[in-house]
């Protein structure tokens, strides 16, 4: 079922964590919500989930709107960051916790409760451990046991509170490839909270970057990345170096660069330039002809599928580059290196 | 959560002459104004055979006594319970104007001599008091009756519940009701199924000792009881009276009651302890990688 949410506003006391957000989730997408701590992620899915009732806006699921402070009718599956497992029940009652609280009327008979229940321990891999107790668990057997919790209720929406934060990098990674695996086989909407570019990268259908209560940008994850609205989307989604180049005449100078300017740039001032690390090559000699910033090395660490680089220019004190240690050992490279700069790729921001 | 003592630690590498001083003043002092008493108590209560012991017990006044004891103590419990639960459940659950006030306030009856507590609700209700006409022209009598004794009592023991279940479910979050309520959950449904289970232990342990209290208050019911025999005494006074009638071996027995209540509630709180300590026993890594790997 889609989500739409039209102009949420949600204040506490005099701080403003969400301010007029509206966005869409189309049914059947994953969506998630980026941004550094502080931009309203949270509060944004703790009011889709109606934990929070917003002071403005309005929240619909399935095109019907929900009136605030109705948590209990939305039918929202809701995976809390740290979990929040029964401590007190098995990982068998967590689970069919939801089931149990329906009504005497609704409720599906003993029977199809533990039907139901092994059914999504299976679902999430973790049927041996029905007999346990949170605390005899893992955080990553913890989170499965917390997915499947809301799985029980056959939610309408899957609302995700930065649900790997609390878990080492490995099963992390590892976690994060399963759920995808398992959006692509229940295609039910979900909406992901993470502050982790890496992750939003890799799980989103579609991004939202979120700062300070605001939408920065809403789009497809790979447009979002290859297109970024403004700096800060750029600079969230990666590592990034920035050059400042004075602008003459429709033109940017950057080293012994000359960048033409798309038509009806600003004709004067200085712009931003930012280049990925691993999108500017590094060579120690140049043809002629061919535009460059000179730096000289820094700190070279070689470990890693890639070899990271810092230098230093005239004009940036820490440069970063990405090398393949192949490209690294051809241009023996050590400290003190001169060596040219060429950005194959790099994105143009005026100066506010 | 215990720790696994370090032998190599610095504090455990004291000289044993030091290490055996310590033990000796924490157990001689523990002998001295603990175990003596209670021995002494049990000694006198005994000292004339076992019947003059149950016939101390057993006599009207002394039965009178005990009623009273436990009518105030089970209706103090009940109703600080009620309290204590609201109190920590809105301090902990809500974030209110007023909270760090109310924090305060709970321990007022800790701070303030029990005396002056009974003198209080003599000042309040007693014949001269503030709502002492209205009182007697509604023949409604609390000063020097059993309502009076109960009001003091809970008085003197609310702190006890709200005090410990005020930092157990602050430590808690409301994480795991939010939870049962976004799975469908109602307000009562969460309390009984996830607030109260993961409290039980610690709402236990609160209850017995703020019935302990209750049933060995002396100086706030002291003040408002009148000391009317087989109306208004309740066990700690009637021992009071009966050793200024130099009749120590009843007091004594009496007292030995007291003294066993306490002692039984020890007991369940070591129960109690044994008990959650059980519960937070986390399994070692290894066996969670064997199950991981599975």
């Amino acid at each position: 079922m889609n989500i739409e949410l039209c102009n949420i506003t949600k204040r506490f006391g005099r701080f403003t964590a969400l301010d007029n957000v509206s966005l869409a989730v189309p049914s059947g997408d994953l969506m998630v919500i980026l941004g550094p701590s502080g931009s309203g992620k949270t509060s944004l899915l703790r009011v889709i989930a109606g934990l929070e009732a917003p002071d403005e806006g309005v929240v619909k699921i399935g095109g019907e709107i929900l009136p605030p402070w109705s948590v209990r009718a939305r039918k929202v599956g809701f995976v809390f960051q740290h979990y929040a497992l029964f401590r007190h029940m098995t990982v068998f009652e967590n689970v069919a916790f939801g089931l149990r609280v329906i009504p005497r009327r609704a409720r599906p008979p003993r029977r199809e409760i533990r039907e139901r229940v092994l059914n999504l321990l299976s679902l999430v891999q973790i049927e041996k451990l029905a007999d346990r107790y949170p605390s005899q668990l893992s955080g990553g057997q913890r989170q499965r046991v917390a997915l499947a919790r809301a799985m029980a209720i056959e939610p309408k929406v899957l609302l995700l509170d930065e649900p790997f934060g609390a878990l080492d990098a490995k099963v992390r990674r590892e976690l994060r490839r399963w759920l995808r695996q398992l959006h692509d086989r229940l295609h039910i909407t979900s909406v992901f909270v993470t502050h982790d570019q890496e992750e939003a990268l890799e799980v989103a259908d579609r991004l939202v970057i979120m700062r300070e209560g605001r939408v920065e940008q809403i789009g497809a994850t790979e447009a979002v990345y290859n297109h970024p609205a403004n700096p800060f989307v750029y600079d969230f989604l990666g590592n990034v170096n920035v050059f400042r180049a004075r602008v003459d005449n429709g033109r940017a100078y950057l080293g012994n660069m000359a960048i033409q300017l798309p038509e009806g740039s600003q004709k004067a001032g200085t712009v931003k330039v930012y280049v990925r690390p691993h999108l500017l090559d590094v060579d120690k000699t140049v043809a002629g002809g061919e535009g460059y910033v000179k730096a000289r090395v820094t700190y070279i660490c070689p470990a890693g599928p890639r070899v990271k680089i810092e230098l230093r220019s005239d004009e940036v004190p820490l440069l970063q580059v990405e090398l393949s240690p192949e490209r690294f050992h051809e241009l023996r490279l050590e400290k003190g290196s001169e060596v040219y700069l060429i950005p194959r790729e790099m994105k143009i921001f005026p100066e506010k | 959560m215990s720790h696994p003592k370090n032998p190599g630690s610095l504090v455990r590498q004291e000289p044993p002459v030091i290490r055996f001083a310590l033990i000796a003043v924490a157990l001689g002092y523990l002998a001295v104004f603990l175990v003596f008493p209670l021995v002494v108590i049990f000694a006198s209560a005994l000292e004339k055979g076992w019947a003059t012991y149950l016939r101390a017990l057993c006599e009207e006044e002394a039965m009178a006594a005990i009623r009273l004891t436990l009518l105030a103590a089970g209706i103090s419990v009940a109703l600080n319970t009620a309290f204590g639960l609201a109190a920590a459940w809105a301090i902990s659950k809500f974030d209110f104007k007023g909270r760090s006030v109310l924090i305060t306030l709970i321990d007022l009856p800790f701070t303030v001599s029990p005396v002056i507590a009974g003198l209080v609700f003599v000042l309040l209700f007693g014949a001269q008091g503030w709502l002492g006409p209205w009182l007697s022209e509604h023949n409604i009598k609390i000063i020097f009756a059993v309502p009076g004794i109960v009001l003091a009592t809970v008085f003197v023991t609310f702190p006890f519940v709200a005090r410990e279940l005020i930092p157990l479910m602050d430590s808690q979050g409301c994480e795991e009701e939010e939870a049962a309520t976004v799975l469908g959950a109602g307000g009562w449904q969460t309390f009984r199924r996830v607030t109260l289970p993961s409290i039980k232990w610690g709402l236990l342990y609160s209850v017995i000792f703020c019935a302990a209290r209750a049933m060995g208050e002396f100086g706030a019911v002291s003040v408002v009881s009148g000391h009317i025999r087989g109306q208004t005494n309740t066990m700690s006074l009637h021992v009071e009276i009966l050793y200024n009638e130099y009749n120590s071996t009843a007091a004594f027995a009496v007292a030995s009651l007291l003294a066993l209540l306490g002692v039984a509630t020890l007991v369940v709180k070591l129960i109690v302890e044994w008990r959650t300590g059980q519960r937070r026993e986390v399994l070692p890594t290894e066996t969670l990688k064997d199950v991981e790997e599975a």
